[in-house]
């Protein structure tokens, strides 16, 4: 086996910088304002989504690529399993086909813009404009842009569920992230796909196919898109395409909070689930504060900025 | 010089598919081949023209700036502000809109220069604030209290058939652009800037300027822009313009603008902006579901750079070799 090894940067170590202190001291004073435990409880039913959503930009972010059809994967995997839900009936035991069929239509359209860049060498953005153009469309189109509704019972009482007091959607989003940390952290693909985020031309020199770690890394962001659709489902007891489009701008936000380089190579779990823990926090805390969406778009934007500035700054 | 020679092939094929679909559009859809419906394309395809103009010159240098309909946005409103107090005239009201534009567009470059971060994502951020900053001070509100200079549709008529003053800025900003790009030093610059980067550096070309000026002239573009917008609609919706940005990048790379920089042309960014319109027009005119537009533009712009990375798709490894 190859050993990579990688430049070591200090940054690692304390990722999250003055920006992430700011926000945390923000978000608890949100939290303690709104009072307690009916608080932390509505960030742990709004937080899986969200966390789903970075994760599957944080992929394509560390291979020095980045994926602009996150939601639009998302929202065609959960109207995919609506559709096919409507299809199969209440019966809770063809519940899986529905799952199955959305979950592969998140890695099927993931494939398809990874095969884009990968093979066809399509810049990452062109390649994520384009087909999150064509998945809206599809979606739409086999929607005509309404809500897919009239899901069976079980689908919202499963995000209602709770094990142990943890709502269950809050486990699904920690196992995915914590298996996206072991990839990143303990596998010798996290390794290549840093080093392709570093410095591609060289992981390729050093004998490793490069095309298939940016396909593996865009299927893998379809999959946790598809992941966080079929949360969202769940949540929302319907799918619709558009929905949650703002996460946009929140989920690079967290990811470049999270320590990952928005110029590719540098990204690790703990970081980014602490950024995206306490970005939630805040936003709940905003939301119950009565902050409206604009004022919500101005700060997140604001604090991208900073934390780029920051980052410069130190550099 | 492989650039034009790549722009050409560009515009070749994008002008046999213009011709192949208005030809085939003209026999069998009704009320496409009237001049009207052609005038119409032109009034609602100018405003993504504009845009896609700006955004090429951005494109050229190999930068990106997709906040361009924030800053369109805020100088229309700025615009709608200033003439419900006083009635400005055409040279105030062109005045106002290009400085605001101008000067959003200088602060993107410099914001965006200066983080070193991809302009993706820095202007995404841009774009945020933007449009925040405007919904939270106009409240979203609609303004469309205009003096009567503002509301002739037709600036001036020829043979019977209104010029608008869309077709009048964009008709101006086209051939302002490619003289810039063609015949000044200032384009030659940013077509070498966009080539590479490093080698321009090197040669003591200010990268900085560089970006100031494509950046701020987009950004003036936009303003133009948001005053052509509010002209056409005679209303000032703060936020209406916005959720466009992703549709003008596709066109401006139809076109045969690249995100690497140092490639494109005027012709081909007008010739893209009206095959994606045509598409729009032929399937409203002939029943079929607008919905369709947006998988079919998608799958079109795919499509065309397939082929284009495909040629120049070189294994990483043959760089050095």
């Amino acid at each position: 086996m190859m050993s990579l090894s990688l430049p070591d940067t200090p940054s690692r170590y304390r990722p999250l910088g003055l920006a992430a202190t700011v926000l945390l001291a923000g978000g608890l004073i949100a939290a303690a304002l709104a009072g307690g435990g009916g608080f932390l409880s509505s960030v742990a039913y709004q937080l899986p989504e969200f966390g789903l959503l970075v994760l599957a930009m944080a992929l394509p972010l560390i291979a020095g690529g980045i994926n602009l059809a996150i939601l639009a994967i998302a929202n065609l995997s959960a109207v995919v399993a609506a559709l096919t839900f409507g299809a199969v009936g209440d019966s809770p035991w063809l519940a899986p086909l529905p799952l199955f069929a959305g979950l592969a239509t998140g890695c099927l359209t993931g494939a398809l813009i990874g095969l884009l860049i990968a093979y066809l060498r399509i810049a990452p953005i062109i390649a994520s404009l384009g087909a999150l153009l064509v998945y809206t469309g599809v979606g739409i189109l086999a929607t005509n842009g309404a809500a897919v509704t009239g899901l069976p019972a079980f689908v919202p009482a499963f995000a209602g569920q709770t094990v142990a007091g943890i709502p269950l959607i809050a486990l699904i989003f920690l196992a995915a992230a914590i298996l996206v940390g072991v990839l990143l952290g303990r596998t010798p693909y996290g390794r290549y796909l840093s080093a392709v985020g570093y410095n591609e031309t060289a992981t390729a020199y050093s004998g490793i196919d490069t095309a298939r770690i940016h396909l593996v890394a865009y299927t893998l962001s379809g999959l946790l898109g598809a992941v966080a659709g079929l949360v969202m489902l769940a949540r929302f007891n319907s799918a619709r395409m558009g929905y949650a489009d703002s996460y946009l701008l929140t989920t690079l936000l967290a990811a470049v909070l999270g320590g990952i380089d928005p110029n590719g190579g540098r990204g690790r779990l703990l970081p980014l689930l602490a950024a995206i823990v306490l970005l939630q926090v805040t936003a709940s805390g905003l939301n119950l504060a009565g902050a409206n969406q604009h004022f919500s778009a101005v700060a997140w934007g604001g604090l991208l900025l900073a934390k780029l500035a920051y980052d410069r700054l130190r550099s | 010089m492989a650039e034009p020679l790549r722009e050409r092939s560009a515009i070749r094929r994008l002008a046999a598919g213009i011709g192949l679909l208005g030809g085939a559009a003209a026999l069998w859809v009704p009320g496409f081949a009237s001049p009207y419906n052609w005038l119409d394309l032109l009034s609602s395809s100018s405003i993504t023209a504009l845009f896609a103009l700006g955004l090429l010159v951005v494109l050229m240098a190999g930068e990106l700036d997709i906040s361009f309909t924030a800053i369109a946005s805020v100088s229309q409103f700025l615009l709608a502000v200033a003439l419900a107090r006083q009635d400005i005239g055409w040279a105030g009201t062109i005045v106002v809109s290009a400085l605001v534009g101008l000067l959003l567009g200088l602060v993107n470059g410099a914001v965006a220069t200066w983080l070193r971060a991809p302009p993706i994502i820095t202007t995404i951020a841009l774009l945020n604030v933007y449009g925040g900053v405007l919904a939270l001070i106009s409240r979203g509100e609609m303004l469309y209290d205009f003096p009567d200079f503002f509301t002739y549709t037709a600036v001036a008529r020829i043979g019977g058939y209104p010029l608008t003053l869309q077709t009048i800025a964009l008709a101006v900003t086209a051939v302002v652009t490619a003289l810039m790009l063609k015949a000044t030093n200032l384009g030659r610059i940013l077509r070498a800037v966009g080539g590479n980067r490093d080698a321009a550096l090197r040669l003591g070309i200010n990268g900085m300027t560089v970006n100031l000026l494509a950046y701020g002239y987009l950004g003036l573009v936009s303003g133009i822009a948001g005053l052509a917008h509010a002209q056409l609609l005679q209303a000032v919706t703060p936020g209406s313009l916005i959720g466009r940005e992703l549709d003008v990048v596709a066109a401006t790379i139809l076109g045969g603008a690249s995100l690497a920089g140092g490639r494109g042309g005027v012709v081909g960014t007008l010739l893209g902006v009206l095959f994606i319109a045509l598409i729009g027009n032929i399937l409203v005119l002939s029943g079929v579901s607008p919905y369709w537009h947006q998988a079919v533009t998608g799958a079109i712009v795919l499509a065309a750079v397939a082929p284009i990375a495909w040629r120049h798709a070189r294994p990483a490894l043959a760089e050095v070799a």
